[in-house]
């Protein structure tokens, strides 16, 4: 997959994922394996990125005498998550016409 | 590999990055492999499940670094001239900062929109005065290195060519702090709608800002005047002057609103702030009209003041006293909100609007 496009589904996963709650990097890394390959050194510069846009806040809370890093989304990474659905309705207008002319062009040349 | 030894190679790997930045990274990676030995791993195989360190680190060195602001370069042949300065162009991609730090020396600094995604910051330096520009982390510095050659004197002939100043140029959504500092020169802000905590500081300058929105403003300086228009802060707006006098218009803050000065005057026209409105001279008159706030105090000595208070009369709670002067306001004690205005010697001209 194009690693722009990557990095873009990625942001707009993580961002989903903390919807239902604050996360922390290894559940996160988890979840979204279940959906598209992920690694330490593709999880955290998403992570970085999303905090740097204010899509989302870092706090510390101590786990069984260690400090973890809790990741909670913010107003503007609610924002952020329509912004990509509405993005990917025009990708998907686009998805449609391109499938749409392939079947068009299979079906003439029978 | 055990989990030290692993450790230990991430970490030396990962010494291209700034403290702030490799302690980030590492503490991620080690957070990592705790939750994954948490989670029934031993410490085998919680390493054996990481990316190798040296590969893992560049990976991340390279994504944190990206894309690289580029390095300072010159932005247009040096001139030769008397003065021998060259002029410098820096520019990062607007999403990279969350802070600027600009201390300018002896130039004026002038910030403005840009017209694309990013910052790019123009500057001079020469031999005797090394400016330099980079961006640390998430943030934008610009300052004077310290020379050896001080004891140059600092001619600054113009023999034509650019004018010696600093330009900053930001889009309109930047998300940033932004702090703005010279000696001798004016500061010019204009524009950006996003800002977070804004400083401004200048001796020997004026102060002009327009169109702007930020959360929080503080701006002074010793012996310059200030003009203020259009701007809106969430909290604190706060404008200083020694010697120079303030023409605030159209402005709103979101909290407290503080306008003083000792050598000069005030003009005010249409400010509101949602808590307190202080505005306050030594030597100087006050002309404020429309003025809007769950409290005003208004202070001046040896000079008149006159404008006009968002009314009706009935909101205040009023506390007024010249001693030598006129007073046009009564002394009217059932309103909710304090306004108060003194004055020493002049007369006290204000009307409800």
């Amino acid at each position: 997959m194009d690693a722009q496009m990557k990095r873009g589904l990625l942001e707009a996963c993580v961002l989903s994922l903390l919807l239902k709650g604050d996360s922390y990097g290894y559940l996160l890394i988890q979840e979204v394996s279940a959906l598209m390959p992920i690694s330490e050194s593709t999880l955290y510069p998403v992570l970085r990125r999303l905090e740097a846009a204010g899509q989302l806040t870092v706090y510390s809370r101590e786990h069984n005498g260690r400090l973890r890093k809790y990741y909670a989304i913010t107003e503007n990474g609610k924002a952020q998550i329509q912004s990509f659905l509405k993005e990917w309705e025009d990708v998907n207008r686009v998805y449609t016409f391109i499938l749409t002319a392939t079947t068009k062009e299979e079906n003439t040349h029978e | 590999m055990n989990k030290a030894d692993y450790l230990h190679q991430l970490n030396q790997a990962l010494s291209g990055l700034t403290d702030t930045e490799k302690d980030a990274a590492f503490h991620f990676c080690k957070e990592m492999l705790d939750d994954r030995m948490e989670s029934g791993m031993t410490e085998e195989e919680a390493v054996a499940a990481m990316e190798p360190a040296d590969l893992l680190a560049k990976k991340l060195i390279s994504e944190i670094r990206q894309p690289a602001a580029a390095a300072p370069a010159l932005a247009e042949e040096p001139v030769i001239n008397g003065n021998q300065w060259q002029k410098m162009q820096l520019t990062c991609a607007a999403d990279r900062l969350n802070h600027i730090d600009l201390q300018a020396g002896n130039m004026g600094i002038k910030i403005l929109l840009s017209h694309n995604n990013q910052v790019t910051l123009t500057y001079f330096t020469r031999a005797q005065n090394v400016y330099e520009a980079r961006v640390e982390g998430d943030t934008l510095i610009l300052q004077e290195q310290k020379t050896e050659n001080r004891r140059f004197f600092n001619f600054n002939i113009f023999l034509g060519g650019p004018k010696l100043e600093i330009t900053l140029e930001v889009p309109r959504d930047l998300m940033a702090s932004l702090k703005a500092f010279t000696k001798n020169g004016g500061i010019s802000l204009e524009g950006p709608q996003m800002l977070t905590h804004v400083e401004l500081g200048t001796t020997n300058g004026g102060m002009a800002v327009h169109n702007t929105q930020c959360i929080s403003m503080d701006a002074h300086t010793t012996n310059g005047g200030i003009a203020v228009a259009q701007t809106e802060t969430k909290q604190l707006f706060s404008f200083h002057t020694t010697n120079g006098g303030i023409a605030v218009k159209n402005c709103l803050s979101g909290e407290n609103l503080t306008l003083g000065t000792t050598n000069g005057g005030v003009a005010v026209q249409n400010v509101q702030a949602r808590q307190e409105l202080s505005i306050s001279s030594t030597n100087g008159g006050l002309k404020l009209n429309g003025l809007d706030a769950a409290a005003i105090r208004v202070r001046t000595s040896n000079s008149p003041i006159s404008g006009s208070v968002k009314g009706p009369q009935s909101l205040w709670q009023i506390d007024s006293h010249t001693t030598n002067g006129r007073n046009s306001l009564p002394a009217y004690q059932d309103g909710q909100k304090p306004l108060s205005v003194r004055t020493s010697n002049g007369p006290i001209q204000m009307h409800f609007e």
